[in-house]
């Protein structure tokens, strides 16, 4: 009885996909040079999302992960600039059914962004910090269409900042001052529309094979901001491969595992 | 609902265009010319206090620029133009060659001779080296000796826990920083809170925030922390020359503020603007002083600071192996 009641619960999945992407990168950080820097670098992005609840199928959350390391060079190939930044960003979306196979989400997200910009030649100005967080505007529109073998499903994500805090620093400043004396005035600005421009969109196309989805796809990330009489930009656009999947994570006491699910840990 | 679409489009593009990146000057030698002098104009610190006048070097300088000028010779003409500045905290690099304005130490006397340190009347052969110092007893004993030549050269608490220790018996203690051209700013504060029994505001520090020459940040003031735990309370002499410059000006600064020393030898280098860097569109790179400090007078420490004491080492005691302003301060620190 007790099994039987188990096979009719229901468990609201975690859809998680891994991607991994080659990216070419341009950096403009006039805190670091006038120049803008072009490159190449990995990008790496974990994403899970899941329903609030298994009986509300009509709104969903969202955490993600990014990181980018890359290496970029001036136009004189006599300087570079390495890029380790990282991101994290929770948000929630409304889903619409617009036809049968094609559904949009929409919704927002916020950010942290914290990243480095190394410049190995300059003398008391070799790094600035990427440091903001950013409310967004966020929306995934899903196709699905059927060939011959399998169902795919393609889809577009687009996010775009629209509020947040952002560090930038004058480019005058030094950062013995900044972090050496502790004066940090005029390093942190809000953002909007108004001082800071973006969007990161994704193309990506789910294959379905026998035992793993894979997704393929391109990601393209422009960003421009200013503030103290800065302009800064960070363009990326990577080729992504990876693999996407469901799971439901059963512990402690409240949610464990069904019967029918046998756990090494046992 | 497609022209909402179309609409929320055109709008992001619209922003976008708020936004506009400065145009960089070509990479020719009248647009490298262009974005140097542009660099100096509106990120050097001491335009005005030098009382300098950079638009009338523009138009010299300019008017010698051609498109026919090799690397070398645009190099060269570029690196006068630099050296109108009179800062050795201003260079400029390429992968061929640096320029660089040297006057600051080549134009006075030298005032050391690591000959003079390394003889036996002073360090000898026997001296101990813990992190970048190199130190030993002097004058019988009874004086403590270190010479610290590079402001780059890291040294942690324990080295001068033993340094302190050693030196226990002696009457007092010479930091010799002479021919030190500088390094790291956090050292010469590391190194001066040794000296001091309080906290003390020992100088002041400011920024540009915009083009203009007097475009300036409020200042913000530079403590030296007296150092927790390591603290040496008997006299103590500062060496300086010519060649004490950048962070070992800003040591010496510092010292000045500090009880039981003094300052002693020849008034140091200067270099009293923290430099930062930039880059032209040919890729060379510009290293220019951008921020000035200032003593805990609000005094400029741009062209060096005063001894408390000024010795020259002189040729008759050079001669005959003795450091002059060395034997000054061990008479001081005896007084």
């Amino acid at each position: 009885m007790s099994a039987q009641n188990e096979t009719l619960q229901k468990y609201a999945l975690i859809s998680a996909n891994d991607q991994l992407g080659f990216t070419s990168l341009s950096l403009l950080d006039p805190y670091l040079s006038p120049m803008t820097y072009s490159g190449i670098g990995m990008k790496y992005e974990h994403a899970e999302r899941r329903f609030f609840s298994p009986e509300n199928t009509k709104l969903s959350m969202e955490g993600k992960i990014r990181a980018l390391v890359g290496m970029t060079l001036n136009p004189e190939y006599t300087a570079s600039t390495t890029y380790i930044g990282a991101n994290y960003s929770w948000g929630m979306h409304y889903h619409f059914q617009i036809m049968d196979h094609f559904q949009v989400l929409a919704g927002g997200t916020a950010d942290a962004v914290f990243g480095f910009k190394s410049n190995a030649r300059n003398v008391n100005n070799p790094i600035n910090l990427d440091m903001a967080t950013n409310l967004n505007l966020s929306g995934v529109a899903r196709y699905d269409f059927k060939t011959r073998r399998r169902t795919l499903r393609l889809s577009y994500t687009l996010e775009i900042p629209v509020l947040g805090c952002m560090y930038v620093p004058y480019g005058g400043a030094s950062y013995y001052e900044m972090f050496g004396l502790g004066n940090l005035s005029d390093a942190f600005h809000f953002s909007s529309l108004h001082n800071k421009l973006g969007s990161s969109g994704s193309l990506m196309l789910d294959v379905p094979f026998k035992r793993s989805t894979w997704r393929f796809g391109i990601n393209s990330s422009d960003l421009k901001y200013q503030a103290n009489n800065l302009i800064f930009k960070q363009n990326e656009f990577s080729l992504m491969i990876g693999c996407k999947y469901d799971l439901h994570i059963f512990a402690g006491t409240k949610t464990p595992a069904p019967l029918n699910f046998i756990s090494t840990d046992k | 609902m497609k022209k909402h679409i179309i609409f929320s489009i055109l709008s992001i593009f619209a922003f976008s265009s708020c936004i506009e990146e400065p145009e960089m000057p070509a990479n020719t030698n009248m647009g490298n010319f262009e974005a140097l002098w542009k660099i100096i104009d509106t990120k050097y610190c001491y335009l005005d206090y030098k009382n300098i006048n950079w638009d009338s070097i523009h138009t010299v300088y300019k008017a010698q620029v051609d498109t026919s000028l090799t690397d070398y010779e645009m190099f060269e003409l570029m690196g006068n133009m630099l050296g109108e500045l009179k800062d050795g905290h201003v260079n400029l690099y390429s992968d061929f060659d640096r320029s660089r304005y040297w006057k600051w130490f080549t134009d006075y006397p030298a005032n050391f001779s690591s000959e003079l340190i390394y003889s036996d009347r002073y360090l000898g052969d026997n001296y101990h080296i813990a992190g970048g110092m190199r130190y030993g007893k002097i004058d019988g004993g009874t004086i403590g000796y270190i010479y610290y030549g590079d402001f780059s050269n890291r040294f942690s608490d324990v080295n001068i826990n033993y340094i302190f220790n050693y030196f226990k018996d002696c009457d007092g203690l010479i930091v010799d920083v002479r021919d030190n051209g500088g390094g790291y700013l956090d050292l010469s504060e590391q190194l001066a809170s040794y000296f001091f029994k309080k906290d003390t505001i020992t100088g002041y520090i400011q920024y540009k925030t915009g083009d203009g020459h007097t475009d300036f940040s409020k200042a913000t003031t530079v403590k030296t922390p007296a150092h927790k735990t390591l603290k040496w309370t008997k006299p103590v002499a500062v060496l300086s020359n010519r060649m004490s410059y950048s962070a070992t000006n800003s040591f010496i600064s510092r010292m000045k503020m500090a009880p039981n020393a003094f300052v002693i030898g020849d008034k140091s280098g200067g270099g009293g603007g923290l430099p930062l860097s930039s880059e032209i569109p040919n890729g060379w790179m510009v290293r220019f002083s951008a921020c000035p400090m200032y003593d805990a007078n609000m005094q400029h420490t741009e062209w060096g600071i005063d001894p408390d004491i000024k010795v020259d080492i002189t040729a008759t005691d050079k001669a005959n192996g003795i450091d002059s302003i060395i034997e000054k301060a061990i008479d001081e620190l005896k007084k």
